[in-house]
């Protein structure tokens, strides 16, 4: 089971515990090419998985890399959660590896300058700029399904891209 | 006055970001969080790096402003590291890009330490004491807490300002931070461990005649283990969360089966 999630911060606290523990993630795969070609970034990441969960695994892919090792089957056993930091990365991710998704959580996207409100719940928000947006519409086309969704237990809100424009 | 001086942290310095640091949530929204908190933080620092530069001192501001959010005690391994880098004269982009990969792993870690650990064994402490109804439950709660922190948020900074990325290094994949959670987890194990053995009690009036003889379960389960049903309720109630129950639910659950069963003469208190 591969469970896909676009977060601005990567990795933190509540996030991972909560999907961690609800799911059963066995490992938890940054896909992110700076932070792969960052030694100290990666080292960061990794580590901090050690530190504060039990059984999960943190690895630090870059873009082509998760597209090789998710297709070539080496996780078809395991649980994974794969986490992006923006939606550009994952289309580039699906059509490197020919990786279909099902779904995609794009679960907590911060305001920056040209990025715009696509969804807000709760405790958090959706927003994004144009190009992001497109990529968004693409998966949309090639059927993927998009919500935001904060915490494991949390309401799972669909998201809508039409109405959203630029 | 000299063209080249070199800028460099004084313990000054360090002091006045350690007690800036604490207002890291002042002022927070949900938008950028404690964004503002951490500039203000440094914004001494800022005018005495960049002050004389308008350019990098705007840049710096705007840059410092931008989304932050970390456990705050774990801010000062990122307020250490951030004094370093600015003394080696690092770019600015590539501050904020340390802050960025730090905050997420730190918010983490933070909230297990701090939160989930230190808080968890001041709790059994202090509730120990409130269940006798003394007020010392207040000092002994608050007074280590602050102890604690302070010293964790002074040393963590100072350290990592000293040696920088080594120190990150070394408390992350060196496993010092690991080593520290670990030690700190056991020690709130124990605590909650005791906690559950001097305040939980209850036991089975339950008892069993045979040829005359009149045998009390309790006596039986205590010579396997003492407080053995209080140790079950324990594990049970902490099964359940496990697997994802709400505290309420469980809650509910104990209050019903101890009704029950207690209503059944099964369980007494």
């Amino acid at each position: 089971m591969i469970l896909y999630r676009v977060d601005d911060r990567l990795i933190h606290g509540q996030v991972t515990y909560s999907w961690v523990t609800q799911y059963s993630i066995d490992y938890l795969i940054i896909v992110n090419d700076e932070f792969y070609h960052d030694e100290f970034k990666k080292m960061v990441m990794m580590s901090s998985g050690d530190i504060s969960m039990r059984k999960t695994k943190v690895l630090v892919y870059s873009m082509e890399i998760a597209a090789k090792e998710i297709s070539s089957g080496k996780f078809s056993d395991k649980n994974l959660m794969l986490i992006f930091t923006n939606p550009i990365d994952v289309l580039n991710y699906a059509k490197a590896g020919n990786i279909k998704i099902d779904e995609l959580n794009l679960g907590d996207m911060q305001y920056r300058e040209g990025r715009k409100l696509l969804s807000k719940s709760l405790s958090s928000t959706v927003y994004i700029n144009k190009d992001e947006l497109e990529s968004l519409k693409e998966m949309k086309a090639m059927g993927v399904k998009l919500f935001q969704q904060i915490l494991a237990k949390s309401e799972k809100k669909d998201i809508d891209i039409e109405k959203l424009a630029f | 006055m000299p063209e080249t001086v070199e800028k460099k942290i004084t313990s000054q310095d360090q002091w006045n970001t350690f007690l800036r640091s604490w207002l890291l949530m002042g002022s927070i929204n949900l938008e950028r969080w404690q964004a503002l908190g951490y500039c203000w933080t440094m914004l001494p620092l800022f005018k005495k790096f960049y002050g004389d530069n308008k350019e990098l001192y705007t840049k710096a501001l705007k840059r410092n402003l931008e989304f932050f959010n970390t456990e705050p005690h774990m801010a000062s391994i990122i307020f250490g590291m951030h004094m370093a880098m600015m003394e080696a004269g690092a770019d600015i982009d590539a501050i904020s890009g340390m802050k960025v990969a730090l905050m997420g792993p730190f918010a983490g870690i933070g909230d297990s330490l701090i939160w989930g650990t230190l808080r968890t064994i001041l709790e059994g402490l202090a509730i120990s004491f409130a269940l006798q109804g003394s007020l010392l439950a207040v000092p002994v709660f608050i007074v280590p807490w602050a102890i604690f922190v302070a010293a964790f948020m002074w040393f963590t900074q100072t350290y990592t300002y000293r040696l920088g990325a080594d120190a990150v290094r070394e408390m992350m994949a060196g496993g010092l931070m690991k080593r520290f959670t670990d030690y700190a987890g056991m020690v709130g194990i124990a605590v909650v461990g005791a906690l559950t053995a001097s305040f939980i009690s209850i036991t089975t009036p339950i008892s069993f005649t045979s040829a005359g003889l009149t045998m009390k379960l309790q006596v039986f389960l205590d010579a396997i283990l003492p407080k053995l049903i209080p140790l079950t309720l324990m594990l049970s109630a902490f099964a359940l969360i496990r697997k994802g129950n709400s505290y309420t639910r469980v809650m509910l659950i104990l209050f019903v089966i101890g009704f029950i069963l207690g209503s059944l003469n099964l369980l007494a208190v």
